[in-house]
């Protein structure tokens, strides 16, 4: 798991232009080697993300997001990052940040088998380039609990743009909104990915 | 900014997204758009769907994915524009269940691939088709929003006995062309020439993204494409 340790974690928000970008980009602006394989697998997500947003990213104030140069994100429905004993032996194997953005995640009205959504929502873009991850989910979590690990993910936004061998992957549900004018794009290019995989859920009896 | 309604699940089993409310800012407008049942995840208010360049857009283990565009203009792309050389990689756009809706043209180039898929069409009669698992849609869309998107030159190709596809031709400005049905990436038409004529022939095309080709012609050969072979 040591090869998921990123350079760096650099996240900066920018309140005059509303750009709110997470990269892995070194210091001197060195560029992170891309993610490894291993990382992306669902059950690696919690320990080798390097930046977790935390709650829902509202339209308020945030035009666009961007996730670039290697930078692993995972939404607060990914699995929960394991506890490290802070020792020299085993000192904690990731550098990570944790965003704290606005409320927390939406609940959701009793209409929808998912008792949570994640709602990632901005007026003008939200862009992974760069060998860039974002990770929804919890693929390990029981199917008939309603947690955050349950929760489906919205993205809101004119323009949704996975670009230069980046990805999207999703367990469970996702909807992708391009906003009232809906004259926005969905763009998957450059041997990137858009993966939804569904969530097994058992029948609930006598609703 | 948030436009969607759900409407209450009613018992058991999947969520169920039965209708999904637009609300369009521009004209205040309310469309009410039926969805599909089990559809948990799904794209909508777009206008451009693009999936090219070795991209994947795939909902995995049979799950039911919707995109739905704008039918007066919107578009989905599978594939690159400038695959006819073959460089480019291939690009897919998969689902369990996969409907695509209310799109002013879809194409699909020869490195893209999109299935299966239950189409239905922007307007009119209703259309669906569902195939198996790792075929091509097929389905009938009507002749209007296929046309605009097939507007582009009509090249043709020389079959060559045994082998699909051919060689590729030039340009044929006399030749009209209907849609009947379309598959992805595939359509059959009827066709006549600027002489005049009636619809009389049927031949198989590609849309590669550079014209509308035909490349499969009955086995009667037609004089005028004959004497426009090089």
């Amino acid at each position: 798991m040591d090869k998921c340790k990123p350079l760096a974690v650099g996240t900066v928000l920018n309140t005059a232009s509303g750009t709110l970008t997470i990269s892995n980009r070194g210091p001197a602006g060195t560029t992170a080697p891309p993610v490894p394989p291993a990382c992306l697998d669902p059950a690696a997500w919690g320990a080798c993300a390097t930046t977790h947003l935390m709650g829902a990213l509202p339209l308020r104030g945030i035009s666009s997001l961007l996730i670039t140069a290697a930078a692993v994100v995972c939404t607060d429905a990914c699995p929960t990052p394991p506890v490290y004993q802070e020792d020299a032996l085993n000192p904690k194997p990731f550098a990570s940040n944790s965003i704290s953005i606005g409320a927390s995640a939406a609940s959701t009205t009793s209409s929808s088998s998912y008792s949570r959504i994640v709602h990632l929502e901005v007026s003008d873009a939200i862009t992974l380039t760069g060998s860039a991850h974002l990770l929804h989910g919890n693929s390990a979590s029981t199917s008939g609990r309603r947690t955050a690990a349950t929760a489906a993910l919205w993205l809101v936004a004119p323009t949704l743009s996975i670009t230069d061998r980046s990805s999207l992957v999703v367990v469970g549900a996702m909807s992708v909104d391009g906003g009232p004018t809906a004259r926005g794009s969905v763009v998957v290019e450059g041997s990137s990915s858009l993966k939804i995989i569904p969530k097994v859920r058992r029948c609930r009896l006598n609703r | 900014m948030k436009s969607k309604l759900k409407a209450p699940v009613t018992k058991c089993l999947n969520l169920r997204y039965d209708h999904l409310l637009s609300i369009f800012a521009s004209n205040s407008n309310l469309r009410r758009y039926t969805m599909p049942v089990d559809a948990a995840s799904y794209v909508f208010n777009v206008e451009t769907v693009q999936v090219s360049g070795g991209g994947l857009l795939s909902m995995w283990s049979g799950g039911a994915l919707s995109i739905t565009g704008r039918a007066d203009q919107g578009s989905l792309t599978v594939g690159d524009a400038a695959a006819a050389g073959g460089s480019a990689d291939n690009s897919l756009l998969a689902a369990g269940q996969l409907v695509i809706d209310r799109f002013a043209s879809i194409a699909v180039s020869r490195n893209g691939r999109a299935s299966p898929a239950t189409c239905h069409v922007p307007t009119g009669r209703p259309s669906t088709c569902r195939v198996p698992t790792g075929r091509p849609c097929t389905c009938h869309v009507p002749t209007g929003p296929i046309q605009r998107h097939h507007t582009g030159p009509v090249r043709r190709r020389r079959r060559v006995p045994g082998r699909p596809g051919g060689v590729l031709s030039r340009r044929l400005p006399g030749l009209h062309l209907r849609i009947r049905s379309v598959k992805w990436g595939e359509a059959w038409v009827t066709y006549k020439h600027a002489a005049g004529g009636g619809w009389v022939h049927y031949g198989q095309t590609v849309s590669d993204g550079q014209g509308l080709t035909i490349i499969h012609f009955p086995a009667q050969p037609d004089p005028f494409l004959t004497q426009n072979i090089p």
